[in-house]
Parts: structure tokens; sequence; C-alpha cells
């Protein structure tokens, strides 16, 4: 958790992102009012740091790391990687993007294709986008599995996803995410679904990521804890439009918003509060 | 009178490689009008009880041993049509994923109706509507919203809109699998002070299962700390978060992340692969375990009562004095 000192060019930059859904008439909501998801987004993410989006459902925030892996467009505004402009990308231009782009889902349970082995699943990508031989793949694959965590990888190469705890999913899901060493990964609440020891494992695996390859990261998670442990600087979004931006310690021990004050008092903290009792 | 009493459950599931132990001599009890709750991680079992409480293990799955006493009605010997005039009406459930719960095709007053169609005698429209009204007053739905569709529900409403339909017909017993996991901290508070409040007005016993331990500490005075399939600490809150003896129990609590401890938060190492040991020779924990002793791979551990509330699954004698063995 080094400080991460402001660089004059961003890996990634949002410029004004707004995503507004429903915007056409259909049949059977004529003139229904539309819903906003991104109101005038701006943010710059710097490399080697990771980023922490932080809020609570349906603020926007898994929206923003959508439309940072194009899974879906803009309404307005602009993308940038690297200095360029990366919205409305088609075709083999999209393809190399996501080399450059990958994401980490929230449920090992559903983000992992049953049918397929652990090495069948973190191979694809590099089948897809030609990388490697069958032999330097395997290498490739077994090395990507050790940085995340999974050793001996050679025990978890043949095996299913069935076979596995919700901890190594997730592991193998970064796998999934790292094997084409992008530039930048969104991390979407990886670790929501698991319990305290697996989900601080994985941040650790996170971290370590981070040192060996450098490379960047979103972190989308409604946790602040978990923000806090993670990542070199937050912003705080609510309903599209993000309220507050800082490193981790000034959004944390001095927040400026109220709704980042909300989000703080918010936290569990079963050392304090007595059973039963209501939190007000 | 004890409201509920399980004794050595042990439920397997049937796999290719023959019969697995999901739970494993599992002992507890419940009284009226209060909560135990379980934490463990995934895979350990907890789920499986909530559904052997229920009566809804899937068909691959066995009852191997043990007693489910509701009251004094043994639910693992009822019949089928027995079991299924308690579900719901006695015994009700809080699903997990409260998006998959609700019948996207049927407005939600409906649905929370036909629990009550289903188990109570006939009444009149105009009185169901009452019941119905009365019941998203509890839960902390507006009744204007009874005539909607679930996609026009925010999660958390949708989430109350569950714990609607399992309080329906008052049971007694409702068992709450993760009910706020897929919620965020602001609407997770909300919901479980929502629970809090039902219990208070409506002396319902719940189970609460969940991974996170901050959860149940919310609500429940006595946890269950499960690895592996069996309990391996169980005691009022007060005495698992005060005076942890069990080294999962002890992990649990310190990599749990709060805004104060991030400096000191522990690391379990994560080269060790945990849950595949198994019970049968020696503890399961063995491998994770920070200070294993000799024993541990020898014998599977006893329970040791450590107080009338507090008893654990562990070797370790060093931490508490005086501790008795029981069989």
């Amino acid at each position: 958790m080094g400080e991460i000192k402001e660089q004059p060019d961003p890996v990634v930059e949002l410029v004004n992102i707004s995503k507004i859904y429903g915007q056409k008439d259909h049949l059977f909501h004529k003139g229904a009012s539309d819903v906003v998801a991104l109101k005038d987004v701006s943010l710059k993410i710097f490399r080697g740091e990771i980023f922490g989006l932080v809020g609570q459902s349906g603020s926007g925030k898994t929206t923003a790391g959508r439309l940072l892996v194009q899974l879906e467009q803009p309404t307005r505004g602009e993308i940038h990687l690297d200095g360029e402009a990366v919205s409305m990308l088609k075709g083999q231009a999209l393809q190399a993007y996501r080399k450059k782009v990958q994401m980490i889902f929230q449920d090992p349970y559903q983000s992992l294709n049953p049918h397929l082995s652990i090495a069948e699943t973190v191979t694809e990508p590099l089948i897809v986008h030609g990388v490697g031989t069958r032999e330097t793949r395997r290498e490739k694959v077994l090395a990507t599995l050790e940085a995340s965590g999974l050793v001996p990888a050679a025990d978890f190469y043949d095996r299913y996803p069935h076979q596995l705890s919700g901890g190594q999913r997730q592991r193998v899901a970064i796998a999934r995410a790292i094997v084409l060493e992008p530039e930048f990964i969104v991390a979407d609440e990886p670790t929501s679904m698991l319990d305290a020891t697996i989900a601080i494992q994985l941040f650790q695996v996170l971290l370590n990521i981070r040192k060996r390859l450098g490379m960047t990261f979103l972190f989308i998670t409604h946790n602040l804890a978990a923000a806090n442990y993670l990542c070199d600087r937050i912003a705080v979004i609510h309903n599209g439009t993000i309220v507050e931006t800082g490193t981790t310690s000034e959004v944390i021990d001095s927040p400026s918003h109220p709704y980042t004050r909300k989000l703080i008092a918010a936290q569990p903290r079963f050392d304090i509060c007595p059973v039963g009792a209501l939190t007000q | 009178m004890t409201l509920l009493t399980v004794e050595n459950l042990t439920v397997g599931y049937k796999s290719a490689t023959g019969m697995v132990k999901a739970v494993d001599d599992v002992s507890f009890t419940i009284e009226p009008g209060t909560s135990l709750g379980f934490v463990g991680e995934s895979g350990c079992g907890k789920t499986t009880i909530g559904m052997a409480l229920m009566g809804l293990l899937p068909d691959n799955a066995r009852i191997l041993q043990g007693r489910i006493l509701l009251s004094d009605r043994d639910l693992t010997r009822l019949s089928p049509d027995d079991l299924r005039k308690i579900r719901g009406k006695e015994v009700a459930m809080i699903f997990q994923a409260a998006m998959n719960a609700l019948n996207p095709v049927v407005r939600v007053g409906e649905q929370v109706a036909e629990m009550i169609v289903t188990h109570q005698d006939r009444m009149s429209s105009a009185d169901m509507d009452a019941r119905i009204a009365s019941l998203f007053d509890l839960v902390g739905i507006p009744q204007d919203r009874m005539h909607d569709y679930p996609h026009q529900y925010s999660g958390g409403m949708k989430q109350r809109a569950v714990i609607a339909m399992a309080l329906a017909c008052g049971p007694r017993l409702v068992i709450a699998d993760e009910p706020t996991t897929a919620l965020d901290v602001v609407v997770q508070d909300q919901i479980l002070n929502e629970i809090l409040k039902i219990q208070a007005l409506t002396h319902t016993s719940f189970v609460f299962i969940s991974h996170d331990i901050a959860v149940v500490a919310r609500v429940c005075r006595h946890i269950c700390v499960m690895y592996d399939g069996k309990i391996v600490e169980a005691g009022t809150r007060e005495e698992v978060f005060q005076t942890p003896i069990h080294p999962y129990t002890r992990q649990l609590l310190g990599s749990y992340l709060t805004l104060d401890n991030c400096k000191n938060v522990r690391v379990p190492d994560i080269n060790v692969r945990r849950g595949e040991k198994g019970w049968n020779q020696g503890c399961a924990m063995a491998r994770v375990c920070e200070s294993p002793l000799d024993d541990c791979d020898g014998g599977s551990p006893g329970w040791r009562v450590l107080s009338p509330t507090h008893g654990v699954r562990c070797f370790k004698k060093s931490i508490t004095k005086g501790a008795s063995w029981e069989k």
C-alpha cells in the first residue's frame, strides 16, 4: 500500500462519462423515465495503483466497471487507455483492447464454466488471443495459477470448478484475468461471497500480483474496510456521481461528504455493538 | 420448552467417489424466541443444516444419522405430506438470493398470499389484503407496492418481500440462509435492524446462516462456528468473540477487516489447502492450524465443554484451565 505519486499520464481515464438506460421509447414503456446510472463521472487511475470505487448497490459502480471493459458503451463522454480514446471500438481493435483490460467478477460460483477444467478456463484467453503454442501455453497457465495462489499448480490443472472451494474458484477467476498480462484489471466485488479468512487471502494475492506484474486495478466494492486495506486511492460514488475522491487515508480518516460518513457508520463493528442492539 | 433439538445430525451427499459427509454429527438446541447463528466458510455444511431442517435436501442427499425434533416431532421421520404441512407454517426459510427466490411473473403481494392460501383456512379477499398489508408493514415495504412485480423492487425490498413470505403464517422458527449476502452494507444494516424488530414483536426463533461473522454477531446471542461439517466451537456471542479457543474461530476473527484494524489483520497461509483432509485422520484443521500438536493427526478431537454454553472441538487445553472432556 505504498504511496503512489500523481503521475502526469494516467493508465485509464474517464472523461465526463454518463450512462443512461432506457432512452428509447419501447412498445411497452413509451415515455418511461430514463435511469441515469452515471452522471458526468471523471476519474484518473495511475499506473500500478489499486483504485477503489466504493458505493452501495445501485450507485453505478458496477456500471463504471462494465464500461471500462467495454461490455457496455457510455451514453456520453470518453474513456482513455494510455491516452487513447477507446469508446466505440469494434472488431480487431476491440479484441486488442480486451487483451489489455480484463475483469474479475463477483461470484466465483457463477463466473466459471462448470464444463471446463481449470486448465481450459485459464488457457481459453490465450487461445482466443493467439498467444503462444500448445507447450508454452501450459507453462504459462501453470505459472499463472501459481501466481494466483494455487500451489502446487499441477494439482489444480486438470480439476473442475465443482472440485474447488469458493476461495480457490475465485483464484482461478483471478488467474483467468491475469493470464494475458493485461495492463488494467477491473475487480468487481471479488470477495463479497467469501468468508473473512479467504477474502484476506485474496487481497494478498492481488497485492502480490500488483507487486510482481505491476498491474493497475480498479477495485469495486461496498466494503469500505476492504477498500481501506487494499487501495491507494478511493472514490466514493453515490447515485451515479462521484461525491469524494482522495487517498485512502484522506477519505476514511477525514471524510468530507455526508454520504461517505454514512457509509463509514454502516460498517460492521462487531466488537462494539451489543447483541440485539439496533444501530441508528 | 425447547423449540428445536438437533441430535447427532449427519448428512451425506452421494458422489461419484462415494458418500461425502457434508454435516457430521452436529447437535444443537434452540429455545423459543432466541437466535442461533452458524458461521463458516462456503462448503462447511451450514446451508445443508438449513436444508435438512426444512426437509428440502436434494435427491442425492441422505440423513445418515440423527434426529431433528421440533417440539416433540422428529422431522426426519415425517412423510413428505406431513412435512409439507409444517414447512412454511411452522418452519419457514429466508433464502439466500432474494432476486432468485421470487417468481418474476407474479405480483409480490400474490406471492406472499400463496403462502397463506396453502396453509390456512380460506379467508375473504378483503381479509387477505389486510393480512398482506400488515405483513408489508412489518417488514417495512410501503403497502402501495403490494401489486408491483419483483423487477420493480430494489434488492433490499426484494429481501424484505422474501422475509414477509417467510413470516406469512407466523412460523415458530425461521431459517435465514445468508439473508444479506447480496446486499451492500447500508441495506444490510437496515434489514438486520428489521429482523431484530420483528423478532422482538413476534418472538419467532431464528437460525442465522452466514459466512460473515459480523452479521451473525448483530443478531444472535448464541453462535456455532463450523469447519468442514462439524461444529468446532459453540458459545454465547461474548464467549466466542472474547475468548475464542478454536484456531478457526481465531483465524476468522483475526482476519476480519474493520476500518480500524487493517494494519494488524492476520492473513492465514494461502499455500495450505483447507477442508480436504477430513475428520477421519485426526483434526480436519491440523494443516491450517497455527500451532498444531502431535495429537492432531492421530484421533479426531472430541467435544470439550468449557462452560454450560461454551464448547470447543480442539485438543489444545492450555488456553483454559479446568476444562472437562465429554465423550
